[in-house]
């Protein structure tokens, strides 16, 4: 009648072995993110931000989002999961460095879920270890200050830093040194911007210091920068996102690669060159590119006069080749293999060949890729890039800027060069016929690096963290996403609600009064209602009460 | 009791007969050396010949031979006595043989006569009229009469005929005696099969319920669960996603919903542990269905919900060899096939759901093609086309390829294209017959069972063969021997991706009317699904069982028996999963393939079950003066040893050779390997005063290995009480209507240990297969990682499930009349249901515990009229049966109440939904309704079309509140889908050789809501969710139109479009617009009641005079139809059986086939 399993081990006998703590911790990577399949192949999380639209407002923007139903429970089970490698990793009987880099591991991915959770809730609070069924004094407790996890997050990267291998032993399908530093700046920029610019509202936290978290930023970026480090810039911006294989790309720190042969495989071709999916890039992106001399460049003046195809094709000599990386022109090739060139934006298609502004999503395209305009899904391995090394001079530049006004030229100046733009300069931004308000005063330059932040990673689904942290619902809130200035001869039979300047104003009827954004609720999601009555210690979100 | 039923039906025929029959009837044998005795039998059974003779004075030991070849009788006899000091005579059909010294009965003086009817007064021919203890003898005439001289003063006169109750009179001095003969009850010594041995039904206590092979027989459904629908009150079937794919097994409940966490009746084959969907239908010679705990709680915890005992035919002792086939064809074709738009009338419906919202679809450029297209003007479709194409269905893309959708302007009823008929048969060959001593049994069966969906593979094909030998080595010792081998395969078409077989009907469904079956070069579009289904590859299941089982019993003295069963089962099954590349042609004539088809893989499965029990019990059975006790005790064992083999490989060289080899992927292999074991003690006591008292306890102590060492052991007791309250005197009175009337009274326990095993241990799984990850670009996943051990329960073990039942049996007008009821409370408690929640920063689902409880209420009525009319070659029958049950949740750890999850109060099947009755008609409607009340939370745009949910609350707004029973919003309970009143009505009549049989099943009351989930709903139903998202077909087109339409738009043009009365909502191209008119509510609620004519059933016997020149005992010929009709308020393409989980959303599942079959029966 005992009969044990014949099949699983027990977990006293586990975590014997460096090959036992690999084993465990290496069941976290497919929780990154990923490109997905069928429809929305492309996984950069774009909707929720303005650089894009889809056909129905999004709930966030719009401060249409309920709360959050149910329990959070899932969301902790990674947490749950990666403690249990920290109750139990001592128990491995090799040589510690045998097993290192499998620690450094553990420590970045509890810092990634923690920093996930800290974005989406604020504070929560900080477990180190597995909670059981009657901890019930951990399992109540009440929520810490977000500066405190971050803090802790920052320790744990720390860690990682201190153990983890260097990207030229594992390369960069694998956590390394380099990205666990990438990923350090990420999270210290978002903290202290977070905490400088909803200072003194609910979503601020008392007492918290800013620069303590610019100047760790910037600790971590030069160390990136300066060290030994396999980093760089690669040549080809278009063309860096659509590729396979990113293992030669410097700036690529950390990719999720796909492999058609072994069944992994995504839809990103699919949606760029095939079926957009009700997805269209805005009016609010397009003219935040400057033009080819790095001067703000007159949009709706061009609009008023060149419409349809042509205003995309003039924007291609115009204007920062990047947008042109981002948006399909007329002529572009969509696919070697058969010679197909993009005709014109679908926007008088239904359903998952609909683009609802005329500026088509082109980023991550890739002619070459056997799944370029394909008619079917799981076509392509195009990599989902996780850390880039681009990303870090940005936020390098942001957080020296916030930290000592100083405008870090030469670094962004890698990123304008590698775009065959010119050399950084800051406009005044009463010169831009484009300027858009925070909400709030910055300077030129601020302004400056904020607009090459977000076209150098526009569309990488960095957009909203940006917003969020910076407080800057004014970017979007009462206004509507647009597309470009439309051209009834190129579609005689579609006739799509156009704002005063000939625009496509998809949302005209449905957001007469633009985005309607709960500044003092919808930057944070609420706890879900079930788990506060469980714990008489949590409180919930600003707004949500 | 079946022999009865069979003798009673040949001596119906015999009736027929003349006076002159010693003249007419020719008899034909051959036997060799065996004893008069057996002879004479055999004359008396080949012809109606009753011999009379006194065992002392004639040797009927004697070995004799008969060769007769068509020969009146009198030619026979005198070859049998030539040489023997033996004379006979031959009364009609009468014959009394003495020996040659004895004087034949003469005509005498002392006479007697009289008349023999039956308990309705009509006159019975044929009836033995002996006075006992002599073979001075006579029957009974045509009109009943008889009369015999000779009679001793003292003698008792026995009055015999088959089916009736023997009767013996004193003849005193009468002269004239008339006797009316009682039928004798069908079942009055019935037999029924109950755990570890058999009682007399008189006195079993249980809720027992016997289904014969009569009703299984010559049945073109596959398998024995399907058979088994409608048969016994109280059983309840239910299919999976698959529907009733070919060799479908269907899900049997015993009496409603037994637990949350689903269970199963336990099925018992001989005594053994089986599947019953691996056996013969024809080998089955009886099922006994037991319903209480009372009856099943000799199984302990193996048995929580009922036990199906299953019986298979064996040979008799004494029984002459007997050889049997039966064969059949069978046509099957889709039931209730929906009929699609055509596609002028599906591109017009569409564009205008898409002016409601959405856009439109079909472009006027499109709807002109598909004009030209249904009218055959090629010349105005060549236009479009390139030189050399040859069919003008899809058109020719700019990117290559040929168009799909609404770039194609075909017209196909895809249901028309996908399904046809399938052509099926089944084959069944039995020998039986026994000696004195041994008796055998066995038979080969084939069956064949194909798909009637046009394209592709799909089969199920079963070979079952069995052999039983049960021998008396000694008159104390039985030996028993079975073998059964059951062969099954199955194959049907791979669905790419891990798409399950069902997706292959919702892709039928979702394939709109213009896509083209053929590209411009003749080859298949791929959107047409057909390349998927006929060349994306196969799957294949082969299941092999064995079973051997041997069985013993010992009686050292007289009442005491012992009993030794030892079985040994194995069960091997081989999977093969190919998914093949599946290619289509571009317009230049290049090929592409399908990409979710690439790459191309075999996933090979072997599995092996070695499955052992011992059963070894003891009974003593007592009988003093009218008490009588049994004593049984016993043990039975059990271990299961399971492993299975996984591998699988991508890229297959050469996609018609499916091997591991053959194939340049990396092999993934995987094992998993378990086993568990029950001990179990068992014990019965029962004890009967003068059959009128019975009393009965069962017990047993029940252990498995599935549970943590404390928790392992369980004590499961059930008492019972019967009462034939027919057998008191005072109801002597009452007997003559009221036949037989028994009372029962039961309470058992029983416990169910199928759950989980390892629910105690924390264990790290062990993840063979790959990650999801690849860790250098070019190469493959790893294999082999470890995942995140689930926290531990300690403290689980079993559920319990008390169950109380009351029920009577009885019988009215001579037994004719029988009505069972029974009535019966189940309690399951201890049910494994949630723990108490615990804060989600655990990270992790607390562990399950034993803290729920279900209730189930309900009962069972069968009502059955046999009647056999002696005096014209009529019988018939008809019995109904109905039952109902329903579940209710007593105790569920829901604090909050949340109304979409159990809670205690909850009814199983109970539908939450708003009330809504109308839909708004015109754009005032919806303004004047929307100033009161707020519909916002369903969605913000409301239309003339839309669904009027009201407030029910009266709060000015319609929600769900907080979807707790305190603040439910809007939302009531507005129906069940359990389904209510099952019944199951069967008849038939036997005619002058012709039969006729039917069986009609039906439930009488059951919601459902055909659900939509997010933007999902089932569009069998629904008509569509989105463009492309479709199933609409002509049960759709009463939809919600307000506008005129025109060429391009609407259904009809002008004003005879609007139609503001209409079934369905508006209906649009947007997923959310539809969604927001399909939460449930209750206009939509469907009523799922039914009833189907599942099984008619015409046969022919062929006459006996015609058989006997070829030497064959019986050939009847039979035409059966199975489902043929089903009257229901669905929709077509809705089957109100085949609901699975899935196919609830995407609509896609086998539906019902109507299948009609010719057959013959054959005896040898």
């Amino acid at each position: 009648m005992d009969r044990p399993p014949l099949d699983a081990i027990g977990n006293e006998s586990y975590w014997k072995t460096a090959k036992d703590l690999e084993n465990y911790v290496i069941h976290f990577y497919p929780s990154f993110p990923s490109h997905s399949l069928w429809q929305y192949g492309y996984g950069y999380p774009i909707k929720n931000a303005d650089n894009a639209m889809e056909v129905t407002p999004n709930i966030i923007l719009n401060g249409e989002r309920g709360v959050t139903v149910g329990r959070w429970t899932n969301e902790w089970s990674n947490i749950r999961s990666v403690n249990i490698f920290f109750d139990n990793y001592k128990r491995c009987e090799d040589n510690f460095d045998l097993y290192k880099h499998f620690l450094g591991e553990a420590y970045f991915f509890r810092a990634w879920f923690y920093f996930e959770l800290v974005k989406k809730y604020g504070d929560v609070p900080w477990y180190s270890t597995e909670l059981l069924p009657g901890s019930s004094e951990e399992l109540s407790r009440p929520r810490d200050p977000r500066t405190a996890v971050v803090d802790s997050i920052l320790v744990d990267l720390d860690h990682a830093i201190n153990v983890l291998s260097l990207r030229s032993k594992y390369k960069n399908n694998r956590i390394s040194k380099e990205a666990a530093l990438a990923f350090k700046t990420r999270v210290a920029l978002y903290e202290g911007t977070w905490q400088k610019y909803h200072a003194g509202t609910a979503f601020g936290t008392t007492n918290a210091n800013p620069n303590k978290y610019f100047q760790i930023c910037v600790d971590a970026a030069q160390q990136l920068m300066n060290g030994i480090y396999q980093v760089g810039i690669y040549n080809d911006y278009y063309k860096m996102f659509g590729l396979d294989d990113m293992s030669s790309v410097n700036e690529i720190l950390l990719y999720r690669a796909y492999n058609i042969k072994d069944g992994v495989f995504n839809d990103v071709q699919y949606q760029t060159t095939f079926s957009p999916f009700e997805v269209g890039i805005t009016w609010s992106l397009v003219s935040t590119y400057l033009d080819k001399n790095g001067k703000p460049y007159d949009y709706l003046g061009l609009a008023s006069t060149t419409k349809g195809n042509a205003f995309l094709t003039k924007l291609t000599q115009d204007i920062d080749p990047r947008c042109h990386a981002a948006v399909w022109v007329p002529g572009d090739l969509i696919s070697a293999r058969n010679g197909q060139v993009f005709q014109k934006p679908s926007i008088d298609q239904v359903g998952s060949l609909l683009n609802p502004t005329g500026f088509q999503l082109r980023k991550c395209s890739n002619p070459n890729s056997p799944g370029a305009g394909a008619n079917g899904g799981g076509t392509s391995e195009t990599g989902y890039i996780l850390f880039r090394y681009g990303e870090v001079l940005l936020n390098y530049a942001e957080a020296l800027y916030e930290l000592q006004g100083v405008v870090a030229t030469n670094v962004l100046n890698l990123l304008r060069a590698r775009a065959g733009m010119p050399a950084f300069t800051v406009n005044p931004q009463n010169s831009d016929p484009n300027w858009s308000s925070y909400g709030y005063s910055i300077s030129d330059a601020l302004y400056e690096i904020r607009r090459e932040r977000r076209v150098e990673l526009a569309l990488e689904g960095f957009r909203e963290d940006d917003y969020r942290r910076w407080a800057a619902h004014k970017l979007f809130k009462g206004k509507r996403p647009k597309g470009y200035p439309f051209d009834p001869n190129e579609f005689p039979a579609y006739h799509p609600p156009l704002d005063e300047n000939g625009l496509i104003d998809y949302m005209k009827n449905t957001l007469p009064a633009g985005y309607q954004f709960r500044e003092n609720q919808d930057y944070l999601s609420s706890i879900p209602a079930e788990e506060l009555n469980l714990n008489p210690n949590l409180t919930q979100n600003p707004g949500w009460q | 009791m079946k022999i009865t039923l069979l003798l009673i039906l040949i001596s119906s025929f015999n009736l027929l007969a003349t006076d002159t029959y010693s003249q007419t009837a020719k008899v034909s044998l051959r036997l060799n050396q065996i004893s008069l005795k057996q002879a004479l039998k055999e004359i008396e059974r080949s012809s109606e010949f009753y011999f009379l003779y006194n065992n002392e004075l004639i040797d009927v030991e004697r070995k004799v031979d008969i060769q007769s070849d068509n020969e009146q009788i009198n030619t026979i006899l005198d070859r049998l006595f030539n040489d023997q000091e033996i004379k006979y005579a031959v009364y009609d059909r009468q014959i009394v043989i003495s020996p040659t010294n004895m004087p034949l009965p003469q005509e005498a003086a002392r006479k007697i006569s009289g008349k023999v009817t039956d308990s309705s007064g009509g006159t019975l021919p044929g009836v033995t009229v002996v006075v006992k203890g002599t073979t001075n003898g006579t029957i009974t005439d045509t009109y009943g009469n008889y009369s015999l001289s000779n009679i001793p003063a003292n003698g008792t006169l026995q009055f015999s005929f088959v089916g009736m109750k023997t009767q013996e009179i004193a003849i005193g001095n009468k002269t004239t005696i008339n006797v009316t003969l009682a039928e004798e009850t069908i079942d009055i010594d019935e037999v029924v099969a109950v755990g570890y041995g058999t009682q007399k039904k008189v006195n079993v206590t249980g809720a027992v319920d016997v289904i014969t092979n009569k009703k299984l027989e010559n049945r073109q459904a596959p398998t024995v669960s399907q058979i088994l629908q409608g048969q016994s009150p109280g059983l309840e079937f239910s299919l999976g996603d698959n529907g009733f794919e070919p060799g479908a097994s269907m899900k049997i409940n015993i009496r409603g919903t037994g637990t949350l966490n689903g269970g199963a009746p336990y099925v018992i084959i001989d005594g053994i542990p089986g599947e019953m969907d691996r056996l013969n239908p024809n080998d089955i010679e009886s099922v006994s269905v037991l319903k209480d705990a009372a009856a099943s709680a000799i199984y302990g915890a193996r048995a929580p919900f009922g036990v199906i005992l299953i019986t298979t035919k064996g040979g008799r002792k004494n029984e002459k060899l007997s050889i049997s086939y039966t064969g059949y064809f069978t046509v099957a074709t889709p039931d209730r096939l929906p009929q699609m738009l055509d596609s002028y009338t599906f591109a017009r419906v569409i564009n205008e759901f898409g002016v409601n919202a959405g856009g439109r679809t079909y472009s006027n450029d499109a709807i002109k093609r598909i004009i030209a297209y249904q009218n055959e003007d090629w010349d105005y479709l060549k236009q479009f086309y390139p030189e050399g194409t040859t069919y003008y269905e899809a058109m020719p893309l700019a990117n290559g390829t040929w168009g799909a959708n609404q770039n194609a302007h075909a017209n196909y009823d895809w249901y028309d294209e996908f399904y046809g008929t399938s052509l099926n048969q089944q084959h069944n060959l039995s020998v039986k017959g026994g000696s004195d001593k041994t008796a055998y049994y066995v038979s080969a069966a084939y069956m064949d069972q194909n798909g009637v969906v046009n394209y592709g593979t799909d089969y199920y094909k079963r070979y079952n063969l069995m052999g039983k030998v049960n021998t008396s080595i000694t008159d104390w010792l039985d030996f028993r021997y079975e073998t059964r081998l059951s062969k099954s395969n199955r194959e049907f078409p791979s669905m790419p991706g891990t798409m399950p077989y069902s997706y292959m009907f919702w892709q039928v469904i979702r394939t709109v009317p213009t896509q083209a079956k053929y590209n411009g070069t003749g080859l298949y579009n791929l959107q047409s699904k057909i390349p998927m289904v006929e060349d994306g590859g196969t799957s294949e299941n082969e299941t092999t069982e064995n079973w051997h089982i041997l069985a013993t019993e010992l009686r050292p003295v007289k009442g005491w028996k012992i009993n030794g069963e030892f079985a040994y089962q194995s069960i091997k099954t081989l999977q093969s999963n190919r998914e093949l590349t599946v290619y289509t042609d571009n317009v230049d004539g290049s090929m592409s393939a399908f990409a979710t088809s690439v790459p191309s893989s075999l996933q090979e499965i072997q599995g092996n079950i070695s499955y052992w029990t011992t059963n070894a019990y003891t009974s003593y059975n007592l009988t003093l003066d009218k008490h009588d006790i049994l004593f049984m005790a016993g043990t039975q064992f059990e271990l299961n040893q399971s492993n299975q083999l996984t591998a699988s490989i991508t890229n297959l060289i050469v996609p018609s050779i499916y091997s591991l080899k053959t194939a340049n992927g990396d092999i993934v292999a995987r094992d998993d390997l378990a086993h568990w074991s029950t001990q179990g003690y068992f014990g019965r006591f029962i004890y009967d005063f003068d059959k009128k008292y019975l009393l009965e306890a069962n017990a047993r102590y029940d252990g498995t290995s599935r549970f943590k060492q404390d928790n392992r052991w369980g004590f499961f007791p059930s008492f019972s009480l019967g009462w034939n309250v027919n057998r008191e005197n005072f109801w002597q009175n009452i007997s003559k209507y009221v036949n037989t009337f028994k009372v029962r009274g039961s309470w058992g326990q029983l416990g169910n240990q199928q759950v989980a095993s390892y629910q105690d241990l924390a264990l790290i799984p062990l993840q063979p297969g790959k990650l999801d990850w690849i860790f250098n670009y070019g190469a493959s996943r790893p294999s082999g990682y470890t995942g995140t051990p689930n926290l531990v329960s300690t403290d689980l073990t079993w559920e319990t499930s008390t169950t109380k039942n009351i029920g009577v049996n009885t019988s009215f007008l001579n037994n004719r009349l029988q009505l069972d009821f029974d009535l019966f409370e189940r309690i399951t408690e201890n049910m494994i249901g949630p723990s108490e929640p615990l804060p989600g920063v655990l990270g992790a689902s607390v562990p399950k515990s034993n803290n729920a409880t279900l209730r189930t209420r309900g009962w069972e009525s069968a009502l059955r009229w046999v009647h056999d009319v002696k005096r014209s070659a009529l019988s018939y029958h008809v019995s109904l049966n109905i039952s109902d049950a329903q579940s209710v949740v007593l105790d569920y750890l829901n604090p909050t109440g949340i109304i979409t999850d159990w809670y205690a109060g909850k009814r199983v099947g109970e539908i939450w939904g708003y009330t809504a009755h109308e839909l708004f008609k015109t754009k005032e409607d919806v303004d004047e309704y929307l100033s009161k009340v707020d519909m916002s939370y369903i969605y913000n745009t409301w239309n003339p079309g839309d669904l009027k949910y009201l407030d029910t609350s009266g709060d000015g707004k319609v929600d769900r509140g907080t979807g707790s029973l305190d603040n439910h919003g809007d939302l009531s309970v507005i129906g069940n889908d359990m389904p209510r009143y099952q019944w199951g009505l069967s008849g038939g009549f036997d005619y002058k050789g012709f039969d006729f049989s039917f069986l009609v099943k039906g439930t009488a009351k059951r919601d459902f809501y055909v659900r939509s989930d997010g933007n999902e709903s089932n569009y069998a139903y629904w008509g569509l969710n989105t463009w492309l998202h479709t199933g609409l077909t002509t049960e759709h087109l009463d939809y919600f139109r307000d506008k005129p339409g025109d060429e391009y738009t609407g259904l009809y043009e002008g004003d005879a479009n609007i139609n503001l009365d209409a079934f369905w909502p508006k209906l649009y191209i947007q997923g959310a617009q539809n969604y927001k008119n399909r939460h449930p509510s209750t206009r939509y609620l469907l009523d799922l009641s039914y009833i189907r004519l599942q099984n008619v059933q015409i046969g022919y016997t062929l006459p006996q005079s015609f058989i006997n020149k070829v030497k064959l005992q019986k050939v009847r010929l039979f035409v059966s139809g199975e489902n043929l009709f089903t009257i229901t308020d669905a929709i077509k393409g809705i089957d109100p059986v085949a609901l699975g989980q899935t196919n609830l959303i995407f609509g896609g599942t086998y539906r019902t086939d109507k299948m009609i079959s010719f057959g013959i029966n054959i005896t040898l």
